[in-house]
């Protein structure tokens, strides 16, 4: 029942959602760290465990008893959620009017001023396409992965 | 058994996370971007895994991957951000 197309359509819609959650958190870090020199120490610190994180809740929400797939797909957004709350809001007092009021664009136009900035370099251009592949095949197998585990290597949830 | 393959594989996250400042440190940024790139291949180890078996390749493809992770991310993130004016970078 669960044809390939399904599969890269989830794939579609995983990615899509972390976009939003990626960008925001990798433009809270330049902005909360002005200094510059903790950078790569702040991500170092934020992967592991957010990653993981994201994981052990999906795997709760497929393995927990009665999960259906709806739920399954919840948990995985609320844990995004939960990240995304227990960070303290670094747009506070920053709305998208004062923004505007200090000459910046709006977002469509921003938006595409990123886009070109990326499609424009070289290296840039080149990691983004390797990030899209990978997170793209990424989702799709870890949609089926635990799926695949369970039905066809028969292995037990604990 | 799933919990335990997850929890003993996490452990590469850590791994990763220890050794990416080492990492391009010692091979230089752009080989250490594609060395965490090239971590996906290991998750073939899953298609792989016999039935009989399974377990010690799931862990490894598992474990290999997530190490790759932070490699791949702290490594190109820093590099992005480095690159990158200020002003465009969505703060």
């Amino acid at each position: 029942v669960l044809t390939i197309w399904q599969l890269y359509l989830v794939g579609f819609a995983v990615g899509f959602f972390t976009v939003f959650f990626d960008v925001s958190y990798h433009s809270y870090l330049p902005r909360s760290s002005r200094a510059n020199s903790c950078r790569g120490e702040l991500e170092a610190r934020d992967q592991p465990l957010c990653r993981p994180a994201r994981r052990a809740l999906g795997l709760a929400g497929v393995l927990g008893p009665g999960a259906d797939r709806v739920g399954r797909r919840a948990r995985g957004r609320a844990s995004f959620a939960a990240s995304r709350s227990s960070l303290p809001d670094p747009q506070e007092g920053d709305s998208a009017d004062a923004r505007r009021a200090r000459g910046r664009p709006g977002m469509k136009a921003e938006v595409a001023e990123g886009l070109r900035w990326v499609l424009g370099n070289r290296y840039l251009r080149w990691i983004a396409a390797s990030t899209a592949t990978f997170n793209f095949f990424g989702n799709i197998i870890f949609a089926v992965y635990l799926v695949f585990a369970v039905r066809e290597l028969g292995l037990r949830p604990a | 058994v799933i919990g335990l393959v997850f929890a003993v594989s996490n452990v590469g996250y850590l791994v990763g996370a220890l050794l990416a400042n080492r990492c391009s440190r010692r091979f230089g940024v752009g080989p250490t971007i594609i060395i965490g790139a090239a971590r996906l291949d290991s998750l073939l180890l899953l298609a792989l895994a016999p039935e009989s078996n399974p377990i010690p390749f799931l862990i490894a493809a598992q474990a290999i991957s997530s190490m790759g992770v932070p490699i791949y991310n702290i490594t190109q993130v820093s590099f992005r951000q480095a690159i990158t004016p200020e002003r465009i970078q969505g703060g």
